[in-house]
């Protein structure tokens, strides 16, 4: 029995030195690396999905599937182009990041700030969808979410796509 | 060092999760701000808490890997892998029961590889029993 007793103790002597020695290992070589992540601070603004604190700007599927399906919503695209031209949800419109500019109006002009916005890119990180949705908020529209992996899930589930034959090369 | 010369069970068993705790930290610690989406999007952590994790936890997988392997300090590695597991399976299955569909980043950072969160929690029960065997064998049978 005592010999039980030790083995517990020892365990959870090395557990705690096994985190110790982890976390002293990793904050040295997070501070030796060029790209170090801020420790202590809020690092969450680069995924920028939560805005305020306890508004989520997440949407699942089957209420972006909801939205659609209701026409409750409008759906945009934030990958490139490219990307939209082979193939997007049916209906939604293209607001790529590199020229926001020039189709920002085209594309917003007709859209009440009210109106439900579902925004997605490809990829589960993917970021141009949450900062697509952030500056729409900003910009004010109030009700936009992000369907995070949006195009990959959409087509894992069989949803209306539109591809454009032209530009499959 | 008596534990680590047990049955040749024992010994493949901790070889093989040790590995795999090392090949699954790999790319996290390569992708820091990549894993740490990943733990964010997992809303489970506080915000503040999600850079430390993202740093933290693929140091301590290699160093619960190497530990295994070189069989060293095994009852306090085998006490963090299974809290560990039990942590990971517990994360998964919270957001498969409440709808969100997220990668698993259990392996990878990459967003090209699909998840199946079923498989996942399967992957993890089977760690997870791998685990409770080497945890049982040291702790709670007979002869240990």
């Amino acid at each position: 029995m005592r010999c039980k007793g030790n083995k517990w103790l020892a365990g959870l002597l090395q557990a705690v030195g096994i985190l110790f020695i982890s976390a002293l290992l990793s904050l040295i070589v997070n501070g030796l690396r060029p790209d170090r992540l801020p420790i202590l601070a809020d690092g969450t603004s680069r995924f920028r999905l939560a805005t305020d604190p306890g508004k989520n700007l997440m949407v699942s599927l089957d209420e972006a599937k909801k939205h659609y399906f209701d026409r409750s919503a409008v759906f945009l695209d934030a990958r490139s182009p490219e990307d939209y031209e082979q193939g997007h949800i049916k209906g939604a419109f293209n607001l790529p990041q590199e020229n926001m500019e020039e189709k920002f109006s085209e594309v917003m002009e007709n859209i009440p700030p009210e109106r439900s916005i579902v925004v997605y890119c490809d990829g589960e990180n993917c970021r141009s969808g949450s900062d697509l949705a952030v500056f729409l908020l900003e910009f004010g529209f109030t009700h936009v979410k992000v369907l995070v992996n949006g195009w990959s899930v959409w087509q894992e589930n069989h949803l209306p796509v539109e591809r454009n034959p032209r530009d499959i090369s | 060092m008596e534990i680590v010369l047990k049955t040749p069970l024992f010994f493949w068993g901790r070889l093989v999760l040790g590995l795999i705790f090392i090949f699954a930290a790999f790319e996290k610690i390569l992708n820091p701000a990549d894993f740490a989406g990943l733990v964010f999007n997992y809303q489970i952590l506080p915000d503040r808490l999600i850079n430390f994790t993202a740093v933290f936890l693929p140091w301590m997988e290699v160093l619960l890997g190497v530990l295994l392997v070189f069989g060293l300090w095994i009852p306090g590695a085998v006490i963090l892998v299974n809290l560990l597991l039990l942590i990971f399976l517990s994360a998964l299955m919270f957001n498969a029961a409440r709808g969100l569909d997220i990668q698993c980043g259990c392996f990878s950072t990459g967003g090209a590889m699909t998840s199946h969160v079923t498989l996942s929690i399967l992957r993890d029960v089977g760690l997870m029993v791998l685990a409770l065997y080497l945890f049982y064998n040291i702790f709670l049978s007979e002869t240990s």
